[in-house]
């Protein structure tokens, strides 16, 4: 809306209405300034200097993957069983313990036909 | 870091501050911050008391929304002058009454006898509050953002959430209803034609 020469007139006439109305800002009382001042420093003491802070940065692969998991405790228990299962593939004796005499005669070739060419004249 | 160190602060800068923490911060954009804050919204509400209870939500706000400021998206002030708004139409609604022109106008600054002159302030303040009661609020409120804050027009239709172009014909048609009230008053308030 362009302004006509009536509202310039108006405007104009206005004027020292507005000027002084800029001039007499309400004082704030001592009290509301407490008030808000009170405000700010609970507020900044529950947020603790940006505690409600940013978004977090986006995992990456091995964080997905730490997190798909169950996070560190199942983490732990992953790296203590894979651990174990090398231990015992170590110190695992030639023949195993508890195995009766006799245990292979129930032993079954589902593929007599099928010859493993394991090399080295074995 | 001492008050005076903020002085040359801008209030985004000064509202990072705050959010690291800093205390000083703090008390510059309270000091610096409430009485505008308070001002306008005594001019959207005509209501001291009111007012005082609206600037105090507004600025809790402020310091709510601190850790979350995006630097560069908005000036503080305009985000401001929007919370006073909004706040003062709910506070409207809810009060159900009209503006009362008188409780707004601001107090002297010291209780010594009024002057004639301080006097005079005091009616042309009461006769334009009175003026800009009787105003549509969105009317008001750009009237007063234009003319008495002294924002431009694209910071009021950022702040009113509208176009310039709305903005402009809400300032012109409140500027129209203002002097229908006021310029049979203006010799009465002492404003002499030049």
């Amino acid at each position: 809306m362009s302004m006509s020469d009536e509202d310039k007139r108006q405007e104009a006439a206005l004027e020292p209405f507005f000027e002084d109305a800029r001039r007499q800002v309400p004082d704030a009382s001592a009290r509301l300034m407490a008030r808000v001042l009170q405000d700010a420093e609970a507020a900044q003491a529950l947020q603790g200097g940006r505690a409600v802070a940013r978004p977090a940065a986006p995992l990456r692969l091995w964080g997905r993957l730490r997190q798909g998991l169950g996070g560190w405790p199942a983490m732990a228990g992953l790296g203590v069983a894979g651990l174990a299962g090398v231990w015992i593939g170590l110190a695992l004796p030639a023949t195993l313990p508890g195995l009766a005499p006799g245990a292979g005669d129930y032993l079954v070739d589902v593929a007599p036909g099928l010859v493993l060419e394991t090399g080295g004249g074995f | 870091m001492p008050l005076d160190a903020h002085d040359d602060l801008s209030d985004e800068d000064l509202l990072d501050a705050f959010a690291r923490g800093d205390r000083a911060a703090a008390r510059a954009l309270t000091l610096r911050l409430t009485p505008r804050v308070l001002a306008h919204a005594a001019r959207l509400l005509g209501n001291r008391a009111e007012a005082e209870d609206v600037a105090q939500e507004a600025m809790l706000r402020l310091w709510r929304q601190a850790p979350r400021w995006r630097a560069g998206e908005a000036r503080v002030t305009t985000w401001l002058y929007r919370v006073v708004a909004n706040l003062c139409i709910d506070r409207q609604r809810r009060l159900r009454r009209g503006p009362v022109a008188l409780d707004a106008v601001p107090e002297p600054p010291d209780p010594a006898p009024a002057a004639p002159a301080r006097m005079q302030d005091r009616a042309r303040a009461e006769a334009l509050q009175a003026a800009l009661a009787g105003l549509p609020a969105r009317q008001r409120q750009a009237v007063v953002l234009r003319h008495i804050e002294g924002c431009a027009n694209p910071e009021i239709a950022a702040i009113m959430e509208t176009t310039v172009e709305a903005v402009e014909s809400l300032t012109t048609r409140g500027r129209r209803a203002l002097f229908a009230a006021l310029a049979a008053r203006k010799e009465e308030l002492g404003y002499v034609d030049e």
